[in-house]
């Protein structure tokens, strides 16, 4: 009888040992073995066999998983000196702010390509907030397992709604972009100024495409073609001025067009010599065309949102706007799935408490 | 504090701890048998008393230390700190006033309702 004790107390170690110091679990296991040898005892004194002795005394204990429970939540977890639910809630918090820090930061748009200072720092923090959530998780999921997973859960929901009203998206653009509806005046302005620009691109590639195709020197070009400076003064793209060196002298379409809601557009490069680039415009000129038409057609339907949310109307469940803060929520759900694996692969050991607790 | 809500009126198992350990010393299990025997632990299992017990001594209202020199297995004895005493007479104080409050309304006894619809 004894061993249905020490199965007893195996379960109740399998159930501490993970969350709570070594030292406290030995103290818990040799306070309960204690338990159980006085309330044998007793039970015996009243003429009680000993294996119903034993029985009894294990049921009046309480299911190892209960008295687990009980223990862990009387344990003081502390994650960065928070209690589990609070870190859990503050670890959300942070990494939905950060996932979504391109829809929210003061600019208020979405940098495409991620290389602004902020989205890096919100990148950083974000990495160290989803850490203190698995942590919190990890601390809390047996003692406080419904609170933090309703927590992380609630976010998730809440952050819906939220972003969905806050930002305006691009209904038809398969490349995230959207703008504040907390700057929608300053916004429209730059979306129209992009717009417009990608219009002067155009026409610039064009006659890129053309001139390039026929000049046999650089002389054939025209100075604009040639002068990075030149181009970058006109577009007024800086990163255009700055690019290049002296020797990388001759403009060339960019693999793509990509252009920003707050009007930078990225739609050229440079090379060093005439004969490759000829092969670029030649090769990349008409595609590039063909995408100065398809982000104009797409920043024009984000105008057309845009102006429909100055007229009050919210753009409600949009997965575009949250579907990025709603991939991280189930990163903590195989942390709780583990746990119930593993408390499934015991059912062995439970078979005789199943008996028991019957 | 947690309270044990499965009773008509609500327990403070800890006012129940401290109050099990004010005259005298004890080990756990004989802590857990008196509260379980007044039938304060409602359906708290015997297993589930015990974090209470470390709850309380973490506060420093309890302390305890393994005695081995009772001729039997080592057992935990917990004792009442100065602390837990304190605490203990404020619980006595708010139960008092809880118990007073209920004797009046219960004593009371039946009352007719006056009304207009006869």
């Amino acid at each position: 009888m004894a061993n249905l004790i020490d199965w007893y107390l195996v379960e109740l170690q399998l159930r501490l040992d993970c969350d709570l110091p070594e030292s406290r679990v030995e103290e818990i296991l040799k306070e309960a073995e204690q338990h159980f040898q006085q309330s044998v005892r007793s039970r015996q004194e009243k003429n009680v066999s000993l294996e119903d002795a034993v029985e009894d005394a294990i049921r009046e204990y309480g299911s190892p998983e209960r008295v687990a429970r009980a223990f862990l939540r009387a344990w003081p977890h502390r994650v960065l000196g928070m209690k589990p639910e609070w870190a859990a809630v503050a670890g959300s918090g942070v990494a939905l702010f950060c996932w979504c820090f391109h829809w929210m930061t003061l600019g208020g748009y979405f940098d495409n390509f991620g290389e602004t200072w902020q989205n890096g720092i919100a990148g950083i923090v974000g990495f160290a907030a989803l850490a203190l959530l698995f942590r919190a998780a990890q601390a809390g999921r047996r003692s406080h397992w419904a609170v933090v997973a309703c927590t992380t859960l609630i976010f998730g929901a809440v952050s819906v709604p939220i972003l969905s009203v806050w930002m305006i998206p691009n209904p038809d653009q398969k490349e995230e972009q959207g703008i504040s509806r907390l700057h929608l005046s300053r916004d429209i302005a730059s979306v129209e100024r992009t717009i417009a620009k990608l219009g002067e691109y155009r026409d610039f590639m064009s006659r890129g495409i053309r001139e390039y195709a026929a000049a046999a020197s650089p002389a054939d070009l025209s100075s604009d073609l040639r002068d990075p400076a030149l181009a970058g003064r006109r577009f007024g793209d800086d990163w255009l001025i700055h690019i290049g060196g002296r020797e990388r002298t001759f403009l060339v379409p960019y693999d793509g067009v990509f252009a920003e809601v707050d009007g930078r557009v990225w739609a050229l490069l440079t090379s060093s010599s005439l004969i490759n680039a000829k092969v670029e415009w030649l090769a990349k000129g008409p595609n590039d065309l063909a995408a100065i038409d398809r982000q104009q057609a797409s920043l024009s339907q984000l105008l057309v949102s845009a102006r429909q949310a100055q007229t009050g109307r919210l753009f409600f469940f949009d997965p575009r706007v949250y579907g990025e803060a709603l991939v991280g929520l189930p990163l903590v759900l195989p942390l709780f799935l583990l746990d119930l694996a593993g408390y499934l692969a015991s059912a062995s050991r439970r078979r005789w408490l199943k008996r028991v607790f019957a | 504090m947690i309270y044990n809500e499965s009773m008509a009126f609500r327990i403070d198992i800890e006012a129940m701890v401290l109050g099990a350990l004010q005259s005298e010393p004890l080990h756990g299990y004989e802590i857990v048998r008196r509260i379980k025997e007044s039938g304060g632990a409602g359906k708290l299992s015997e297993g589930q008393i015990y974090p209470y017990l470390h709850q309380l001594e973490e506060k420093g209202m309890l302390t305890s230390e393994w005695k081995t020199d009772t001729g039997a297995a080592p057992r935990r004895v917990y004792q009442l700190t100065e602390s837990g005493q304190g605490e203990l007479a404020r619980h006595r104080v708010r139960w008092e006033k809880f118990v007073s409050g209920v004797t009046s309304i219960l004593a009371a006894g039946p009352t007719r309702m006056e009304g207009n619809h006869g």
